[in-house]
């Protein structure tokens, strides 16, 4: 087996991010960690020859500070919520986790995690953005753990809670933090509030082990998620992306009653629901790079840009999850993608 | 397969002697191999470097191969010490301005540093360079890394003086006992890269490609059809590792309908 060497061996600091306090911080939390100075993070973030998969084995960590734009109108891949004002931003690049469906590794040609450092651009372009909202009479959503899974990280650097408390201060504006993490326990201090939604992605064990290995297990993820809504904060559960393995129907099935015997449905913001979809050039790259995941070697269908399940295929088994989802929290707060 | 690149004869003899490795006669230049470890003479400096390397690549046929530089190079008289060996986290090309990054993946027991390539022997530098200098190292990255990715590439340089010696006083020294008394090192630094490989090994193997390929001759498969073959074998091969595929029917010639239909029935079973 070969020997890798521990996530964050090496820290490549931007030279003009080294006095920024997230810097320090995660310079202080890897005092081990060999410093490379570089002048800028796409040198080595974007470097060709990267093999995204085996530089998962031994992830390195890179400190930048991101020039504009801070800001992006949502993707279609990400339900929109009622909402034309949805975007996302990107504190960090790159995600702890490597699960085997994400759209990350086609998207990316590294495997390492780029955290940007200079925070309060981010929050300023928020604040900007909230003054010229498009239609002010609707919220503005953020999802800030799009490319990442920022809680994930927050005992190494506490942006989520950074965050949290930038909310507090805004009006109108709601972010989402959308997780894996069994890592409420560091947000636990935090008092809730009504602007911010914590959300788990939550899937069968079977499905865990075989598609999301390097996230934590389905129990750890679901003790997470009981005691923030124990706390009081407004919590999303996806079941996103739904894959049809063999016996998918059972499995779920007994997945989803299994979830809502823990956890009661209208303590629940909502639940969303969707099936397995990316972009197709990521596609096509992650399987040009042989991916180890069967996942890609299973029949799509192509509609517009996105490869995903075929319509025929997907909209019964969702029309089938919904009604089932329907048992444990009303349907009006139930979203599909597709 | 890995392949060791080094500059001078007195940094490749001790290589040699050490892994056994055999002149290859089939190269204008030197190489020397046993099993799968190779060890290519690039010469001093960039001259020679990419012909050398692009024809020993082409030599082996694109196989999966390592790239490890074994050499001296200058180091600053206080951050380095003459006779340490020294893993390349960072090379710099001083004439082109480029930055290269190795991928630095397996532990190892190594210090690491930064490097800069220059074009010339560095006798003034004591003061100039912060890290280590060599002529070889920049090029080296730049013509591997369009061939192999970047983890597949190190950089081992051994401090021969503090830049503060002309050429004929560097070559006078005791290069190959510098590189000597790392072998225990580098050795064990390779077996550690080594391992990296089995991480590569495609999805499909000898065996099964053959099998993919009998097929495709045997029904005149088109290239769509032997390109979806290949998609849904290596879906198989992921779903069931060792299982043998489905045996193939000793079937007359077909007609296309017939052909068609075969080939779906091949791709059911292989979705399964």
């Amino acid at each position: 087996m070969t020997n890798f060497q521990p996530n964050f061996s090496h820290i490549y600091l931007e030279k003009s991010t080294e006095e920024y306090p997230l810097s320090q911080l995660a310079l202080s939390k890897f005092p081990k960690a060999k410093v490379i100075i570089i002048d800028h993070y796409k040198d080595v973030f974007n470097r060709t020859g990267q093999d995204f998969q085996i530089q998962k084995s031994s992830m390195k960590l890179i400190l930048a500070k991101k020039t504009k734009p801070y800001l992006y109108p949502a993707s279609d891949m990400v339900q929109e919520y009622g909402t034309p004002n949805t975007f996302y931003n990107t504190p960090i690049l790159n995600c702890l986790y490597n699960c085997d469906y994400c759209f990350l590794q086609g998207m990316y040609p590294s495997g390492n995690l780029v955290v940007f450092v200079n925070e309060g651009d981010f929050f300023n372009s928020i604040t900007n953005k909230l003054k010229k909202l498009n239609d002010p009479s609707e919220p503005m959503i953020v999802s800030i753990s799009y490319n990442t899974d920022l809680m994930a990280m927050e005992n190494i650097m506490p942006l989520a809670s950074r965050w949290i408390e930038f909310t507090r201060g805004q009006i109108n504006l709601k972010i989402e933090i959308r997780t894996k993490s069994a890592l409420f326990s560091s947000l636990k201090d935090i008092q809730p509030t009504e602007k911010v939604i914590l959300s788990w992605t939550l899937s069968p064990q079977e499905i865990c082990e075989k598609y999301e290995a390097t996230a934590p297990p389905l129990h750890l993820r679901l003790k997470s998620l009981k005691q923030a809504l124990e706390s009081g904060w407004p919590v999303r559960l996806c079941f996103d992306p739904v894959l049809f393995v063999n016996g998918w129907e059972e499995i779920y099935g007994r997945f989803i009653d299994m979830v809502f015997q823990e956890i009661k449905g209208e303590q629940l913001l909502d639940v969303t629901v969707g099936v397995f979809r990316m972009n197709k050039d990521y596609f096509k790259r992650i399987k040009k790079r042989e991916t180890r995941s069967d996942l890609f070697y299973s029949d799509y269908a192509l509609e517009s840009n996105t490869v995903t399940v075929p319509i025929n295929q997907r909209r019964p088994a969702l029309s089938h999850l919904k009604n089932r989802i329907a048992n444990h929290i009303p349907i009006n707060r139930i979203l599909i993608w597709g | 397969m890995q392949c060791l690149l080094t500059a001078l004869k007195a940094e490749s003899q001790p290589l040699i002697d050490n892994f056994d490795l055999k002149k290859d006669l089939s190269f204008p230049f030197p190489v020397f191999k046993r099993d799968d470890l190779y060890l290519i003479g690039i010469g001093m400096g960039k001259r020679k470097i990419k012909d050398r390397i692009d024809a020993f690549y082409q030599s082996i046929n694109h196989e999966i191969v390592q790239f490890i530089n074994v050499g001296i190079a200058g180091g600053n008289h206080s951050s380095t010490k003459i006779g340490a060996c020294y893993l390349l986290h960072k090379i710099k090309d001083e004439t082109t301005g480029k930055t290269y990054y190795p991928d630095i993946l397996i532990k190892h027991n190594f210090e690491e540093k930064s490097l800069v390539t220059v074009e010339s022997v560095i006798s003034d530098g004591e003061d100039v360079y912060k890290g280590l200098v060599d002529m070889e190292a920049s090029e080296i990255f730049n013509v591997c890394s369009s061939l192999v990715p970047v983890h597949r590439m190190a950089f081992l340089k051994i401090v021969s003086d503090h830049m503060n010696l002309e050429f004929e006083e560097i070559i006078a020294q005791p290069i190959s006992n510098l590189i000597t008394l790392h072998l225990d090192f580098i050795e064990s630094f390779l077996s550690q890269l080594k391992g990296m490989l089995l991480e590569e090994n495609p999805i499909l193997s000898e065996k099964d490609l053959i099998w993919v390929n009998e097929i495709v001759q045997q029904m005149s498969l088109t290239k769509t059809q032997s390109l979806q073959l290949l998609h849904r074998a290596k879906g198989f091969r992921l779903r069931t590792f060792e299982s043998p595929f489905p045996e193939l029917q000793k079937t007359p010639s077909l007609n296309k309908t017939s052909q068609k239909k075969y080939f779906k029935q091949i791709c059911d079973q292989l979705s399964a």
